[in-house]
């Protein structure tokens, strides 16, 4: 067994300490339990839904906020995990179900016996999550022993999420096993952690392409996961978004798709197709998507904070320093952590530095923007501003997004070096955020015949999504460099000197105009 | 001379098209996802080209081998002018005579004599598995 394997295992085993102090003998209800929810209503849980729902695994999730750091500029985006993974349970089973009745006749298709088992991958979906789920992921996703699993050539999870290995490793550990074996004895019911996770994960398709629809319904284009987190999304956070829910479950349907009908698939494969009926409500996902992302993922008050956070990971880490008191050496760490826990130490932790970085963000001193770089911010010397010109700023842009968090850090600390050494390092970020583009084009299928002979078409000959993501990045998508408020008149020149040389540009007042570049107070 | 740890995803694919121009010119070939990311997908694990794609991460939980790498450089190129797909539908792609010169100027001096035969046999390999279509096809 070589080093690598080492590692995964120690990994695996980390994760197996952290399920079985997370989940205990479940605690089954006499009866199932009625939820609501202020998006979806009312909903009944199932006892063995329940039983799950009140292990501490689950419980944590009401400390992970839903949307990370957006309550301190949307105020009313204090939705958590708790909330969401409740949501996707709805949605879940409202599509599900709509399937189940429209093949009512050919059970196979989408069984009431899966329709159980989906309602349990869909409550456990996000029980891997770690603090403010996404930025925490991005800092513990380049730990070396992740890479070896999610990064090029990894083994078993190339591709995945670092979020979607830690839950594959809670689902197949043995504290997960002993939680079901002990349900069984109270709820007659088959859950298989390999197909749970197959589904969570999406590996399923390809493990059991037949059964690969049930993936889909968590896993896909239009899952549930994205359904939920649409509309949870806007609605607290007073974005107004609309999808047309009941037409979407009504039009998908189930097709096996062959080898024959289209090119790239290398056998039979049983999927959710959208009937033509449905196009519209698929746009509207897009459409509700890219808005979120402009308006709410992206915007540069969060993503300050998220560069703060991460500030103190990677401080904690580097320097051995504890935070919740645990020390951060592998991914398996961040389980252990709430954004509740986090922000406490704010108070409580036993660095001063840390103390500082996370009271800055309790009380809303956040990093300011030194930097913007959008596509109109700069230019290349002696270029005419012409259509060439808005090319190679598209080319730029690509490859600013494509930088590592380690590239972003070393370019952070030449800043950090040519402004004089203000602060700290850590008090000076860059942040590209990723575009809006996904595989979906090339994996969401259309079905242009009739129901009993289907003709298929992916998406893209039916939604100009290219196009809308060209046009996010020309007109919206802003990369920054954040500093502490103070350093931003010297942080702003050697910001634009080190880039501007780097990638041979030359900033204008609209990449200076949104930073705050008075004298320092 | 650099080595191969220092070739990235976007000199892959400038090196690998700049030959593909070579050899088919002006045609124009078919945009197709599938077929371009399962291609690469293959001969990463040819010991003979390897070594091109250390960088390239592949998402093979679907239908066909996704590389969220090779689809972001593949994008900036598009976006920059070196690869072209103005066709009404967007459904071939062109090669500009501007990517040949980005390779010449800037990106050939990154890979060393062995790696510069590794995108010469690649390239043949593409060509000969593409659909080509003349750019101004005669009515």
């Amino acid at each position: 067994m070589g080093e690598s394997t080492n590692s995964t295992n120690k990994l695996a085993s980390d994760v197996a300490a952290f399920a079985d102090r997370y989940l205990g003998k479940p605690q089954v209800p006499r009866s199932p339990k009625v939820i609501h929810d202020a998006l979806w209503g009312t909903q009944r849980l199932y006892k063995h839904e329940v039983a799950l729902v009140d292990t501490p695994l689950f419980q944590r999730l009401r400390r992970l906020h839903q949307t990370g750091f957006s309550y301190l500029t949307y105020p009313s985006t204090t939705h958590t995990r708790f909330e969401h993974s409740l949501g996707v349970l709805y949605q879940t089973d409202k599509l599900a179900r709509a399937l189940h009745d429209k093949y009512s006749t050919t059970d196979e298709v989408v069984s009431v016996d899966r329709i159980r088992q989906l309602r349990v991958a869909a409550l456990l979906h996000d029980c891997s999550h770690g603090p403010f789920s996404h930025t925490s992921e991005e800092i513990y996703s380049t730990f070396p022993e992740m890479q070896e699993l999610i990064g090029p050539r990894g083994r078993g999870f190339e591709g995945s999420s670092a979020s979607e290995v830690l839950a594959y490793f809670i689902l197949n550990s043995e504290p997960f096993n002993r939680f079901l074996e002990q349900l069984k004895e109270h709820v007659a019911l088959d859950l298989e952690p390999k197909w749970l996770s197959g589904v969570i994960l999406g590996g399923l398709k390809n493990s059991d392409p037949l059964n690969a629809h049930y993936a889909e319904i968590l896993n896909g284009p239009f899952d549930s996961d994205k359904l939920d987190y649409i509309f949870r999304d806007g609605h607290y956070s007073g974005l107004p978004l609309g999808v047309d829910l009941d037409r979407l479950w009504l039009a998908t349907e189930v097709h096996i798709i062959k080898p024959e009908d289209v090119p790239g698939f290398r056998r039979p494969m049983r999927r959710l197709v959208m009937a033509r009926s449905g196009i519209n409500s698929l746009e509207q996902i897009f459409s509700a998507r890219m808005n979120l992302t402009a308006s709410l993922y992206h915007h540069h008050k969060i993503r300050a904070c998220d560069c703060m956070l991460k500030a103190v990971f990677l401080y904690c880490k580097e320097n051995g320093v504890e935070l919740c008191g645990r020390r951060i050496e592998t991914a398996a760490d961040f389980l252990h952590f709430t954004d509740v826990g986090i922000l406490a130490e704010a108070e409580r932790a036993t660095d001063e530095n840390v103390r500082e970085m996370l009271s800055n963000i309790v009380n809303r001193r956040l990093f300011k923007r030194a930097l913007v770089i959008s596509m109109n911010g700069f230019a290349r010397p002696g270029s005419e501003e012409d259509e060439s010109d808005t090319k190679e700023k598209y080319n730029l842009v690509h490859e600013l997004i494509g930088t590592t968090l380690d590239e972003q850090r070393k370019l952070a600390i030449e800043i950090w070096d040519a402004a004089g050494q203000p602060g700290r390092q850590e008090e000076v970020w860059l942040d590209f955020p990723k575009g809006v583009k996904s595989k979906d084009l090339a994996t969401t299928f259309v079905n242009v015949g009739h129901m009993d002979a289907p003709k298929f078409r992916t998406l893209e000959n039916f939604i100009p999504i290219e196009q809308w993501t060209k046009q996010y990045l020309l007109q919206k998508w802003r990369g920054h460099v954040f500093c502490k408020p103070d350093y931003v008149p010297k942080i702003s020149p050697a910001a634009s000197a080190v880039l501007g040389e780097k990638y041979h540009i030359k900033f204008n007042e609209y990449a200076f105009t949104p930073c705050d570049l008075g004298p320092s107070k | 001379m650099a080595t191969a740890e220092t070739i990235r995803p976007e000199d892959v694919v400038v090196g690998l098209l700049a030959e593909v121009r070579q050899r088919m010119g002006s045609e124009r070939f078919e945009a197709d996802p599938v077929s371009m990311h399962t291609r690469f997908f293959e001969w990463r694990d040819k010991a003979e080209f390897s070594k091109l794609f250390d960088l390239f991460v592949f998402d093979n939980r679907d239908y066909f081998p996704y590389s969220e790498t090779l689809d972001r450089v593949l994008d900036g190129l598009q976006l920059a002018g070196y690869l072209e797909r103005t066709n009404p539908r967007g459904t071939y792609y062109v090669i500009t005579p501007a990517l040949e010169s980005l390779f010449e100027q800037n990106v050939k001096s990154r890979f060393g004599g062995p790696q510069l035969q590794a995108l010469e046999a690649l390239a043949g390999k593409f060509v000969e598995g593409i659909k080509t279509v003349p750019l101004a096809p005669a009515k």
